[in-house]
């Protein structure tokens, strides 16, 4: 099984968006740096928690990717978990360890703020890039896309 | 492989991931399989340098690192990780423990 199907499969939850709103947060992979990355984000593009799969971890990678969007990101701020064939169902290979999963979640434990216009992590909902704006704006679509979108004549 | 004697938990009270979610059934199936179950609550100052230690030798250790986590004990002293809580969804967690009982994991080499 690819990991990618193993991730749809498998690894694909839902949740409620993580301090941006209460609509549900869903899984999308995006293939960042050689990186199969699992975001999670609500229907604006807010990304409430973003997810290395691999079968054995790069953190660092994870770490510099993180960095690149997000800025100011440390090893603490990255959490593990080991996913078995048991806890998976998989039955038809040997067993043990199956993949690895490394979370980062957007304004958690060190990095949490309750400011009401913090800058925070979108992604775009017409391309899927990350960037950046205050969590109060209602854009959906990062700067470039923005730029593109055809403007409406009276 | 040697029979099991102890299930250990890693966990919070405060978390749903553990509580009810995993705790609860892990001691149940305990129970039925005649083996310990310990559980190791982070909250409490004591117990969280055992789970610490635990965590930091046979689990996913990080700083920050995740609960639940659960770990099997053989008569031989092997220790063994056996699974995570699935931080994106609480739904996973439980599927994942379910699977988990399931298994031949917690299902063998029991005493009974």
């Amino acid at each position: 099984m690819d990991l990618d199907t193993l991730i749809k499969g498998k690894l694909n939850g839902h949740s409620t968006c993580s301090g941006h709103c209460q609509e549900r947060a869903e899984l999308k992979l995006l293939h960042q740096e050689g990186m199969t990355i699992g975001c999670y984000r609500c229907p604006s593009g807010y990304v409430s928690c973003l997810i290395q799969y691999e079968r054995e971890l790069d953190l660092q990678a994870f770490k510099t990717f993180l960095s690149a969007i997000q800025g100011n990101i440390t090893f603490e701020d990255i959490r593990i978990a080991t996913r078995y064939s048991w806890d998976l169902a998989i039955t038809d290979q040997p067993d043990g360890a199956i993949v690895k999963e490394a979370y980062w979640r957007q304004s958690y434990r060190r990095t949490k703020s309750e400011d009401q216009h913090r800058i925070s992590l979108f992604t775009c909902t017409k391309c899927d890039s990350f960037y950046r704006q205050r969590i109060s704006e209602k854009n959906t679509r990062c700067p470039q896309c923005m730029k593109t979108a055809p403007t409406m004549s009276t | 492989m040697a029979k099991l004697t102890t299930i250990y938990v890693v966990y919070a009270e405060w978390c749903p991931h553990c509580v009810p979610t995993t705790v609860e059934p892990v001691k149940k199936r305990a129970e039925e399989l005649g083996v310990h179950c310990v559980l190791y609550d982070i909250d409490d100052p004591d117990a969280l340098k055992v789970a610490d230690e635990l965590v930091r030798k046979h689990g996913d250790w990080c700083e920050d690192y995740l609960i639940p986590q659960v770990f099997v004990e053989h008569e031989n002293g092997e220790v063994e990780h056996v699974f995570t809580g699935y931080s994106e969804d609480l739904e996973l967690t439980r599927r994942g423990l379910d699977n988990l009982l399931a298994s031949h994991i917690l299902n063998q080499h029991s005493p009974k």
